[in-house]
């Protein structure tokens, strides 16, 4: 489909939230897997004293979450997220595609840059 | 307006409005989201101080009623809004400031506030506000972390024209605290065995239907006394009034459990409050990233961005 291109601003491309699309049963499903889901926890919010702590699910399914998720979806199609990309040591392919402001490409970028990584893929702290 | 400072937007959220009340130092009130507008919906939740009301703010709506010049500004405190992204502290602090009821404790940080401004004009009430360090932290705190700081060049479509203003009883009358009008808008008088909240009901559900009509989200609260401290007052009069008669009902032992099922769902709601702020407050920038990864080595990333490009053209621009 045509519309992913140079979508910068573009008119005719739907703007896509992150929030929504990472609540999905199949991000759900796939980030809840153990190895995975080991990956994430270091990362949850904490929990107030008596409550029990977040889980990569009521992560995802949180609306403070899928806020998040829209912020960084509006910063990284403004263009504005290479910088920090750079700071999670992310490759400078995936940085220069997160500077053009596509996710797609964006995406396209990251999924490269994991399979040209994988073999030696213990490391993504 | 000029700029938007250093205020952050904060959602409107009965939790969110709470917790701010609390953090300004103030005793005895939190704030409940109103659902529905009937009859009944504040016979659980009295006393109801002030309601705070949120809309679409369109240009140009004239003011319904007069807009009170006179003598009583000294009175009542009203601020006029200096910067954006303020109103809602400044609704929920106009109610606030204007509350004369035992249960309300403003504590000193409001008290300095209202002692400080009530010689000065409206405007300069609104810069007082606005130059209040420990109510715009305060402020701040509440609102969702940011990710980092970046521009946005588009502003988000929830953002935009949203506005708060309160209304309440003062000596008698009703009135409207909109920061935007050049003062507050005197509503006519309330009877003396008259309910405020029958003479304020009409007037909202007048704008709730001009709202819904246009589709307009809007969003009502309530600013009532501290609802555990109600149920604890209510048990200990149960508790004396047995002592005093010497005897125990059925009756009474059954309100008193159903007061202590309202008290731990109270806490309870409390609990959640400070859980949902510990998740607006938390830096999900790693997790995000990390996910990003995870989907990206399962190849499961541009398949989900197709499948949220499909949905977004479904549900048309916008």
């Amino acid at each position: 489909p045509p519309e992913g291109e140079g979508a910068v601003g573009g008119s005719g491309a739907p703007r896509v939230e992150l929030g929504a699309a990472l609540a999905t049963p199949e991000v759900v499903s796939t980030a809840s897997e153990p190895a995975n889901s080991q990956r994430l926890a270091p990362h949850l919010p904490p929990a107030p004293p008596a409550a029990p702590q977040d889980d990569v699910r009521t992560t995802l399914l949180s609306p403070q979450f899928a806020q998040a998720a829209n912020q960084f979806s509006s910063a990284l199609t403004s263009g504005q997220m290479g910088p920090v990309m750079t700071q999670f040591g992310l490759p400078a392919d995936v940085t220069s595609a997160a500077n053009t402001g596509d996710m797609q490409a964006f995406f396209k970028a990251l999924e490269s840059a994991s399979s040209s990584e994988s073999g030696k893929s213990e490391g993504d702290r | 307006m000029e700029s938007a400072g250093d205020w952050c937007l904060i959602e409107s959220d009965p939790g969110v409005f709470t917790q701010l009340i609390k953090k300004f130092g103030v005793k005895g009130v939190q704030v409940e989201e109103m659902w529905t507008f009937d009859d009944s919906i504040f016979d659980n939740l009295r006393p109801v101080h002030g309601l705070i009301f949120l809309f679409k703010y369109l240009q140009h709506d004239e003011p319904p009623h007069p807009v009170v010049k006179d003598s009583r500004l000294e009175k009542i405190y009203f601020a006029k809004q200096v910067i954006n992204n303020a109103c809602a502290t400044q609704a929920v602090v106009s109610l606030l400031l204007n509350c004369n009821h035992p249960d309300v404790i403003l504590g000193p940080e409001l008290t300095k506030l209202k002692e400080f401004s009530m010689s000065f004009d409206p405007r300069m009430r609104g810069l007082t506000l606005s130059n209040s360090q420990t109510i715009r932290s305060a402020h701040n705190s509440m609102s969702q972390q940011a990710l980092f700081e970046f521009d946005p060049k588009v502003p988000t479509k929830d953002e935009d024209a949203y506005h708060f203003i309160g209304y309440m009883p003062i000596d008698g009358r009703l009135y409207e605290l909109d920061g935007l009008r050049e003062g507050p808008i005197d509503h006519g008088p309330i009877a003396p065995e008259q309910d405020w909240l029958d003479v304020v009901r009409p007037i909202i559900v007048s704008r709730i239907n001009v709202y819904t009509e246009g589709e307009i989200h809007f969003n009502l609260m309530a600013l009532v006394s501290d609802r555990k401290m109600i149920y604890e007052r209510q048990i200990q009069a149960l508790m004396s009034e047995t002592r005093m008669l010497g005897m125990e009902t059925d009756d009474v032992d059954v309100e008193i459990r159903r007061l202590r099922m309202l008290i731990e769902y109270e806490d309870a709601k409390m609990l959640r409050y400070n859980q949902e702020m510990l998740r607006r407050r938390h830096n999900y920038l790693p997790f995000i990233i990390t996910l990003l990864k995870i989907l990206a080595e399962e190849k499961k990333l541009s398949p989900l961005l197709e499948k949220a490009k499909e949905r977004a053209l479904k549900k048309g621009p916008k």
